[in-house]
């Protein structure tokens, strides 16, 4: 998915100068494009469908509103998952003193009764996840989930790529103790 | 113990970032680390394990949702606000370009004090025949603060003059109705005020005499003007006003420069 990403960088681009002429039919076709990665991101981050739903709503509007302030110099979907992150990221702290692990996110196709033990698995892949510290989650989900460059990560963050590194290496010792615990890896 | 080097080496691994050498001397250090080839072989199991988790396929309805959300905001904006609410979306949404309204609106707002301030400023005052004609915007004089005003109804002429101050000016709108050449004179004192200028808004043209400390307007039918007077501060006291026609004096009287009670 995210190799993707790089490929439609200015497409990208044009989409926006269109949007910005008044084309809305860009900026639907720039939902298209994103709205999938954007979605899967904070869901990724808040694991409540319903949350993800309407925070990828509030991401698109945003960006929506602030199109004009996009700067072509950079690429689009990094200034796109800097709002998501950011989104997801005031999401959550708000909602931090009553977050709880649920168990709603299942993939799609993944019949509960048939592969019990899949699903099994995968809550507890899940929860791992779940329980690392917001800010190692965020690299976690932008590493592995959407396949970007430390460079990447440190744009979108706005930390330096040495510290996206540094936490993004604890983050995975973590996961890794955890999966562990849980019998989850042997 | 694990060195710090050797831990990014392996992150770097399972992220595919080595290079081949960098991936040489980590296999190297693996064969030799027991306790860090369990690491790096955790680590990649880990790696392998999020692989697993799948992209989850967004509601169905999400998409029409937030194209539904944007032209519900814009039409509800427009609604509840008309123009003004369409000039705000302007501003807001991307649709239009935001630059060209702010300019616009600049625009509009320059001209407007453009006509207020500058132009009656800037004429040449000994160049008289600049000041005729009828100016197509008219100044809204209700954002100045009144002052006063008097009026005079004669068999030779009527007419009323309105005054209104700002921090550093008074404006003086004279509006006179006659016959005859009728002369409306306006003392001031100069020590504490400058004549600006002189707009005429609607008459014939006529004669503007400036002096030291006065300024007279001399026309005949309906006339309406505005005389500009920067202030420097201090008490600038009442204008004088008089008129005046086939030699003699037909009104004379006082018109406060700020309003009873308050202080510049």
């Amino acid at each position: 998915m995210p190799g993707r990403l790089y490929i439609g960088e200015q497409e990208d681009k044009e989409l926006v100068r269109r949007c910005l002429k008044g084309e809305k039919e860009a900026f639907a076709t720039i939902l298209d494009r994103y709205e999938k990665p954007i979605y899967n991101l904070v869901l990724r981050m808040v694991n409540d469908r319903d949350d993800a739903a309407d925070l990828t709503q509030t991401i698109f509007v945003k960006a929506y509103e602030k199109l004009d302030t996009y700067d072509e110099r950079f690429k689009f979907f990094s200034w796109l998952y800097k709002i998501a992150v950011n989104t997801a990221l005031n999401f959550i702290s708000h909602r931090r003193h009553q977050e709880r692990l649920r168990d709603d996110i299942v993939p799609n196709g993944v019949q509960l009764e048939e592969e019990f033990d899949t699903s099994e698995r995968y809550q507890k892949l899940e929860d791992a996840i779940l329980g690392l510290r917001v800010d190692y989650r965020i690299v976690i989900v932008l590493r592995h989930f959407q396949n970007l460059s430390y460079d990447e990560m440190s744009k979108i963050l706005d930390i330096p790529a040495k510290t996206v590194k540094s936490r993004l290496f604890t983050a995975r010792q973590i996961l890794k103790d955890t999966l562990v615990k849980s019998g989850l890896q042997g | 113990m694990i060195q710090q080097k050797l831990i990014e080496l392996i992150n770097k691994e399972i992220d595919g970032l080595n290079s081949k050498e960098e991936s040489r001397k980590l296999n190297l250090h693996l064969a030799k680390h027991p306790e860090a080839r369990k690491l790096h072989e955790d680590l990649v199991k880990t790696a392998y394990a999020l692989k697993k988790v799948e992209e989850v396929e967004p509601p169905r309805h999400l998409r029409q949702h937030i194209l539904n959300s944007l032209e519900k905001r814009e039409e509800g904006t427009a609604r509840s606000w008309g123009v003004l609410g369409k000039v705000l979306e302007a501003l807001r949404g991307p649709s239009l370009p935001r630059y060209a309204l702010v300019f616009a609106s600049g625009l509009v707002v320059g001209v407007l004090l453009l006509v207020i301030f500058a132009l009656p400023r800037d004429l040449g005052v000994g160049d008289t025949s600049q000041l005729t004609g009828t100016m197509a915007l008219v100044p809204e004089l209700s954002v100045f603060q009144p002052a006063d005003s008097v009026a005079f109804r004669l068999q030779e002429a009527s007419g009323m003059i309105k005054t209104y101050y700002g921090s550093d000016f008074v404006i003086a709108e004279v509006r006179v109705q006659s016959v005859s050449p009728i002369k409306t004179e306006i003392r001031f004192r100069p020590e504490t005020a400058t004549f600006s200028g002189f707009k005429r808004l609607q008459g014939k043209e006529g004669s503007l005499d400036i002096g030291q400390s006065a300024i007279a307007l001399t026309q005949s039918g309906a006339s309406r003007g505005f005389v500009t007077f920067l202030t420097h501060g201090g008490s600038q006291g009442p204008l004088e006003v008089t008129v005046s026609g086939g030699g003699k004096t037909l009104y004379h009287s006082l018109i406060r420069t700020i309003q009873a009670g308050s202080v510049r």
